[in-house]
């Protein structure tokens, strides 16, 4: 029986591109993974222009490479973007202490509470899916930030999807223990 | 536990809900597809120039080398051209047929001829390397350095003493050719 085992579409249209400098390939590849790639980086980054920026260099990146494992695009695109968002976030010190002891409320000026309480929420999930181990953070973050379901990350990251589920699971267990002395009151212990 | 992870889904539901990125239409996907291959065409531009101009620096310093090399090559090839005997003349020319018609043996004659000769060169400390017949001879004179030619075993069984064509009669070198005349006459009778 012949087998025959063909390249998803992403990869084919990145192949042509490569042979034939067809700006048309690429469009179409960057159409299909934008929407997807794009969301994860603005959800770790949280600035339109940053995440702009980010993609634009990940891409860029990718287009260096010229060679690399067939079949990977989207997970590779999907790595490298993420890592440059991450180390965006490091960069601009971001992230506070909310994991210390040092945090208080006692000074922040009430007219804004509302405000800062908002920013920091969105420091602390930033900062929890930062903290979890590669695997669990990659599917978390197609998961919660590029918004897809287990069968997409599964075709995205070449993996079955029950691999998925289960990295999925263990991903949510950490997010719970590192945020639940945090939001005490939304988690059961 | 699954309770908990609803809420976790809820608390990244509220982040995704307050943090949405720009939803790009078409168009502009399309333009921001353009910009990155536009932007990754200028770099491997800019690349490839470098390249080439790292190349042609390449090329000049092989070239420069060569040149050197060539250049020293030519020195040491022309170099035995100073004593191209052309550019030199008889100063003196020693006769020493009454010593050798004692000698019957004219291998004999050769040799002994070698033997004085490399013996007077020693003692008057003069620089010389022996090019068959001749001694190719180099004697720091008054501060400059000065070649001269010994040719031995001549056709009439002479000992010539040759100077540069440019020096006069009355130069140095004549107190030099006295002192080696003195020796060998001395040695061979």
């Amino acid at each position: 029986m012949n087998t025959t085992y063909t390249l998803p579409i992403e990869d084919r249209l990145f192949e042509d591109y490569l042979k034939t400098k067809d700006s048309r390939s690429f469009n179409k590849l960057f159409e299909l993974v934008s929407p997807w790639l794009h969301k994860s980086i603005y959800r770790i980054t949280l600035d339109g222009e940053v995440s702009r920026d980010i993609e634009q260099d990940s891409w860029i990146c990718l287009l260096r490479k010229k060679k690399y494992k067939k079949g990977n695009l989207k997970a590779l695109i999907f790595t490298i973007a993420k890592n440059n968002a991450l180390m965006w976030l490091r960069k601009t010190k971001v992230e506070r202490a909310f994991f210390k002891d040092d945090y208080t409320v006692n000074s922040i000026d009430t007219s804004t509470f509302d405000e800062i309480i908002r920013d920091d929420n969105r420091i602390i999930i930033r900062q929890s899916i930062s903290q979890l181990e590669i695997y669990y953070q990659d599917v978390a973050i197609l998961y919660y930030f590029s918004e897809l379901k287990v069968k997409e990350i599964a075709n995205i990251l070449d993996v079955p999807e029950n691999t998925i589920k289960t990295r999925l699971r263990r991903a949510k267990e950490r997010l719970v223990a590192l945020l639940s002395p945090i939001y005490e009151k939304e988690f059961s212990h | 536990m699954s309770d908990n992870h609803d809420k976790l889904d809820d608390l990244f539901n509220e982040y995704n809900n307050k943090n949405k990125p720009k939803e790009f239409s078409k168009s502009e996907q399309k333009k921001r597809s353009d910009e990155i291959l536009n932007k990754f065409n200028i770099e491997e531009e800019k690349n490839n120039k470098r390249i080439s101009i790292s190349g042609k620096v390449l090329f000049y310093a092989i070239a420069a080398t060569l040149s050197v090399i060539a250049l020293a090559t030519l020195i040491i090839i022309s170099s035995p051209s100073e004593y191209d005997l052309q550019n030199f003349t008889v100063e003196r020319s020693i006769d020493l047929t009454s010593f050798r018609m004692l000698h019957e043996d004219e291998d004999s004659v050769n040799e002994n001829d070698s033997e004085i000769i490399n013996g007077i060169l020693k003692d008057l400390s003069i620089d010389f390397t022996k090019d068959g017949n001749y001694y190719q001879c180099e004697k720091q004179i008054d501060g400059e350095k000065v070649k001269f030619i010994i040719e031995t075993n001549t056709d009439k069984g002479h000992i010539n003493l040759f100077q540069p064509n440019e020096y006069s009669l009355n130069s140095n070198i004549s107190k030099l050719f006295d002192e080696i005349e003195y020796k060998i006459r001395k040695s061979f009778f």
